[in-house]
């Protein structure tokens, strides 16, 4: 009976030793600040791998067929033709909501001198955070801001790797912003996934806040709207304000983002 | 041909995880729908094998190096410590649906560590109870599935 006992741990050994050999790689990542973890993607550029080649789309594969008779070649090329007007069809809807969404960007922001790279998501890691088109090939860096099309903030890049970077929006479990409201009060905002919890860090706060705003005395590029308070609950603690914000919006693929970087 | 193998099985556990993630980004519902996670139990219970820890480690190095940011290991672990514990809950227990569930349950709470950690009980039980109920109901499908083939 015993014997059976040690039989049936000794098969987990293996196992064991992995996941030992795994709290290894986390505590020397931990102590060389994240180099092993960006070993891998620092060397790969992973999202451009994964495009679909042109060739596929184009279907080139019906061209073999070409020694047929004259209809069945006429057929293969009208097929080749809608296929390629298919694709020129999907391009011209992308730069036409392109177009439209940075239409609406310049009607909501108001300064010029910066580069507003669009970007999109790709998809959402088990923690929450968005993986984004745009990395080190853009310039891109940590703590960049990421806009939506009506110029407010929503969210920073947490981490950025060769051609994909990684949203810290407003339910990631890492996001932590400062922003300041028009009298120059520092906001700290915080989130719990289902809501955002605005706190004052100063004490002398007699007037209700308003529109939260970024600032360049916090690394960010401008400045640029967070989120308009003024229509919601206001608590008082010890002279500190607090605001809790449901978190109603959610990303999607048809969201559209941009990262302003000066030129 | 073992590397061939091992470097298969490997690509094949990477792709599901790669699944699961565009998956979910796609489903905008409260609950998630984790074929990886599911599939990590399916090793767990009916093909547990030490030949598969070099193909789950590495799934899960790929994980933690391009989709996670945390520290490299930390998911590789989770991913080993489901299988471990879903073999051990099975081998322990008797087969039947109500040990499933219970294996789900626990794995999925391990699964979403980082979360559960990080925030309050109202944003994530609700979806983890309705997750439980969706995820158990693929895996009990899929294992019927299977079995009838074999």
């Amino acid at each position: 009976m015993q014997s059976t006992q040690v039989i049936g741990i000794r098969k987990y050994i293996v196992y064991f030793l992995f996941i030992f050999l795994s709290g290894l790689l986390s505590a020397v990542d931990y102590f060389s600040n994240k180099t092993l973890s960006n070993f891998i993607p620092e060397q790969v550029n992973f999202i451009s791998n994964f495009q679909i080649p042109d060739r596929l789309l184009q279907n080139e594969f019906s061209s073999l067929s070409s020694s047929r008779a004259d209809l069945v070649a006429e057929n293969i090329r009208l097929k080749e033709e809608l296929s390629n007007l298919r694709v020129l069809y999907v391009e011209n809807q992308e730069l036409q909501d392109n177009i439209e969404s940075y239409d609406l960007l310049i009607k909501n922001i108001s300064d010029f001198e910066l580069t507003y790279y669009s970007t999109s998501l790709i998809l959402k890691n088990s923690t929450d955070e968005y993986l984004i088109l745009g990395g080190r090939d853009y310039n891109f860096e940590p703590g960049d801001l990421v806009i939506n099309e009506t110029g407010y903030v929503v969210g920073y890049l947490g981490e950025v790797f060769n051609d994909y970077s990684i949203l810290e929006s407003f339910n990631s479990t890492n996001f932590n912003f400062r922003a300041l409201d028009e009298n120059n009060n520092i906001f700290e905002v915080n989130s719990n996934g289902k809501e955002l919890i605005f706190s004052s860090l100063e004490s002398t706060l007699n007037s209700k806040v308003g529109m939260l705003y970024s600032d360049i005395t916090f690394g960010h590029i401008n400045k640029f709207p967070l989120f308009d308070l003024e229509s919601y609950e206001q608590t008082k603690l010890n002279n500190k304000l607090t605001v809790t914000v449901p978190i109603d919006e959610m990303l999607t693929f048809q969201s559209k983002l941009f990262i302003p970087k000066s030129k | 041909m073992k590397v061939i193998r091992l470097i298969s099985i490997s690509t094949f556990l990477f792709m599901l995880c790669l699944f699961e993630n565009y998956l979910n980004t796609f489903i905008s519902f409260d609950f998630g729908v984790y074929v990886f996670l599911i599939s990590l139990i399916y090793i767990g219970t009916e093909l547990f094998n030490q030949n598969l820890v070099i193909p789950i480690f590495l799934t899960g190095i790929l994980y933690d190096s391009f989709f996670s940011t945390y520290y490299l290991g930390l998911y590789t672990s989770i991913f080993l410590v489901l299988v471990v514990l879903s073999n051990f809950v099975v081998s322990r227990y008797s087969r039947s649906n109500v040990i499933y569930i219970t294996t789900i349950s626990l794995c999925l709470l391990i699964y979403k560590i980082p979360i559960i950690l990080e925030f309050d009980l109202d944003y994530w039980l609700t979806g983890y109870f309705t997750s439980i109920i969706v995820n158990s109901f693929i895996f009990v499908t899929l294992k019927r599935a299977l079995r009838k083939n074999v």
